[in-house]
């Protein structure tokens, strides 16, 4: 029973992880490329849950909320610093033609 | 070869993709596929981490995580003031 939740959980997050691998690398559109930039991160909160039903309450769970919190927190800072950065780069290619 | 190592394996296949726009786009184009592949790679060492019964190796992805962030945050602003 466990190890299905963990499988399930896992099967999740990297469902998550692999569609924003591919959407970020495949698509042709910078804006929507950035869309896909977000969703690895927010699979961290999946592989924490796994990590907490597999271990209990031990340091790796912790380590793993830990993980999670961390990528939510940054991620949405690093995508608007890279969405800054592709609307004045932009703006300087539509300036020179 | 438990669910891990297995995630981790697939989150590995999905890294292919993402080597190939950071190698082949221009550099800020392929700023975010080099941002989503810092963080896939965390999620592989915490998956490896637990699935190889090496918990402590779990650091080397929350450190990963910060390097992640702080390189893209600096490449970007590097990149945005180009000329």
């Amino acid at each position: 029973m466990r190890d299905a939740i963990v499988a399930a959980l896992l099967l999740v997050a990297t469902a998550t992880a692999l569609v924003g691998a591919l959407g970020a690398s495949l698509l042709r559109d910078p804006w929507a490329r950035l869309h896909y930039t977000t969703p690895p991160a927010f699979a961290a909160p999946a592989v924490a849950a796994a990590v907490a039903v597999d271990a209990g309450p031990r340091i790796v769970t912790e380590k793993a909320i830990l993980l999670a919190v961390l990528l939510v927190l940054t991620s949405p800072i690093s995508v608007q610093a890279l969405a800054r950065a592709t609307r004045t780069v932009h703006a300087a290619d539509e300036s020179e033609r | 070869m438990n669910a891990w190592l297995i995630a981790a394996m697939a989150l590995l296949v999905g890294m292919l993709p993402l080597g190939a726009a950071t190698l082949r786009r221009a550099p800020l184009d392929g700023l975010p596929a080099l941002q989503v592949a810092g963080v896939n790679a965390s999620l592989i060492l915490a998956m490896l981490a637990v699935g190889l019964d090496s918990r402590d190796f779990f650091d080397l992805a929350l450190v990963l995580a910060l390097l992640n962030f702080a390189g893209t945050i600096a490449f970007a602003t590097l990149l945005e003031r180009r000329d």
